[in-house]
């Protein structure tokens, strides 16, 4: 697969993000298998379909369509703002769909909608999964809020 | 090889902390051991299970502390978390050992303690889910959203699987929730993950039940006229890297596998226990398990197929929403409840004349997936 430029770029201090000039661009990273070329995310050390090591890095692509997405009224986990809002996107040009925070919220996005990736934690930027045990939190933290937030293209990062 | 169930019990599902694992657990063992006439030197293995009590309580290795309860030891027992399937992954190894002749006589008991928890369960510490904070209602609202989307239908239908189920718990001294309630009220009650509503979601409350089982040479030695496992299945998830979230696949692939141990289809079952966690759930395993054509699922409730007194009683006994759902007793409990109708002895939620039942598990989440999923069939 071959990504548009622009469209996969790793987290690098400088460049112009949704937070203005000087903000870093996120972006989040799976894996490839270099032998059958099944992509991941997270990113893995083994392949699940054919069982080769050596993954390489995947930076996938900060766009995507909701695929399914709803509303959380219950008490949300320390950090997370209240209604908020959580699904899944279908990342464009990769075959991958990822779970997503959508942030805070009052109704699900359709199935559809065009979202892009606004925020990664400091603490999950390049990390492939938060440490056992800590759910949403960083290592020896009780809780980070969300590990990453997808907004509508265009919208309110919030 | 089918399996015989000499006995079972459930505890009462209730919110009640003042009674222990082991207390819930003794009880249980010490009661279905009695239903099946066995004493405790004719246990020759046992499987437990258990969820949240090594992390909440210590309660690590508690099956050899329920069955020392009893008066059981040094025969082989095995500690089992399997999350929601917990119980039925017990049963299910009980009926490997005795099918394997490893074992005569098996015992199997499944207990939780949730009412002092406070707050939903995350839906899974190493997931990128749990990461960006699906809590586990979420995990079914947004399968209740992808449903609804894929073929249409009314939200407001899906209350009425709680309608349904709170109903026949009204029936079960055993329900932890036994007052009936209108789609009204199901629906204006405070909304948890949209569309799904609180009366939507399965309560937290503490039990335990507890089988014996046996081979069919032994079975005779007992009773005369067993209930019979005559299949039993065990699966996990496929969790694949884009899963249409409408259909439950792992429903369809473990639901044709106990059929075809059996020998039977969807339409031999005449009553069933289904993990209906949240009230989506029960739509899409009436169409995982072949009950009725995919997309159909809330038209086949709304034409009363899945009530009492209609085609196929789902969850009879109340289900996971108003039984309640002490996850690793769940398992166990369904068991009980279909050995129950099967013997003719469910009194005010009889299912007239049934002779074949169909116990349905599913637990965990994993990339939208379920992680484990158990089928068995039981017929009498």
């Amino acid at each position: 697969m071959k990504l548009a430029p622009g469209e996969a770029t790793p987290v690098v201090e400088g460049l112009a993000g949704p937070g203005g000039p000087g903000a870093p661009v996120p972006a989040l990273t799976g894996s490839r298998c270099p032998a059958c070329g099944a992509p991941a995310f997270p990113a893995r050390r083994i392949c699940a379909a054919c069982g080769a090591g050596g993954q390489e890095p995947l930076p996938l692509p900060r766009r995507g369509a909701v695929y399914v997405a709803t509303v959380l009224h219950i008490r949300p986990p320390a950090g997370f703002p209240s209604p908020y809002a959580v699904g899944y996107v279908r990342l464009d040009g990769v075959d991958l769909m990822v779970p997503a925070c959508f942030g805070p919220a009052a109704r699900p996005l359709p199935r559809g909608a065009r979202v892009e990736l606004v925020r990664v934690a400091p603490w999950y930027a390049g990390a492939a999964a938060p440490a056992p045990g800590s759910g949403t939190g960083a290592p020896g933290e009780a809780s980070a809020g969300p590990a990453y937030v997808f907004a509508p293209v265009g919208g309110d990062p919030a | 090889m089918k399996v015989a169930i000499l006995g079972a019990a459930v505890t009462p599902f209730r919110a009640d902390p003042s009674l222990s694992l082991v207390d819930l657990g003794r009880a249980a063992l010490h009661a279905a051991l009695r239903d099946a006439g066995v004493a405790p030197n004719q246990v020759q293995a046992a499987y437990s299970a258990n969820v949240l009590g090594g992390a909440a309580e210590g309660a690590h290795t508690l099956g050899q502390d329920l069955l020392w309860e009893v008066g059981i030891n040094r025969i082989p027992v095995v500690n089992v978390e399997n999350a929601c399937a917990s119980g039925s992954t017990a049963i299910h190894l009980a009926c490997l050992a005795i099918r394997a002749g490893a074992a005569e006589v098996a015992a199997v008991v499944g207990v939780e303690r949730m009412s002092t928890r406070k707050g939903a369960i995350p839906a899974g510490a190493l997931t990128p889910e749990g990461a960006v904070g699906f809590l586990t209602p979420a995990v079914f609202a947004v399968r209740a959203q992808a449903y609804l989307e894929t073929f249409g239908g009314n939200p407001d239908d899906l209350a009425l699987v709680a309608v349904k189920n709170y109903r026949h718990a009204a029936m079960n001294p055993n329900a932890f929730l036994r007052r009936p309630v209108s789609q009204e009220e199901v629906l204006a009650s405070p909304p948890v993950a949209d569309p799904l509503t609180r009366l939507q979601c399965c309560p937290m409350c503490d039990g335990a039940a507890a089988v014996v089982l046996a081979s069919p040479e032994t079975a005779r030695r007992f009773t005369v006229s067993p209930t019979w496992i005559t299949a039993s299945v065990l699966a996990s998830g496929s969790y694949p890297a884009v899963l249409d979230q409408a259909r439950w696949e792992m429903d369809v692939r473990a639901a044709q596998q106990a059929y075809d141990q059996a020998g039977l289809g969807p339409g031999d079952i005449a009553v069933a226990e289904v993990h209906d966690a949240f009230t989506i759930s029960e739509v899409l395993h009436y169409e995982g398990l072949g009950f009725c054509p995919e997309g159909r699922g809330l038209d086949w409730l709304r034409a009363g197929h899945p009530w009492l007194g209609g085609s196929l009683p789902v969850n009879p006994s109340g289900g996971l929403l108003a039984r309640g759902h002490p996850l690793a007793a769940t398992g166990v409990a369904q068991v009980a409840e279909l050995h129950r109708q099967l013997r003719g002895q469910a009194r005010a939620y009889q299912v007239a004349g049934a002779r074949t039942g169909l116990a349905h598990c599913m637990g965990g989440d994993k990339q939208a997936d379920g992680k484990s999923i158990t089928v068995l069939i039981l017929q009498h």
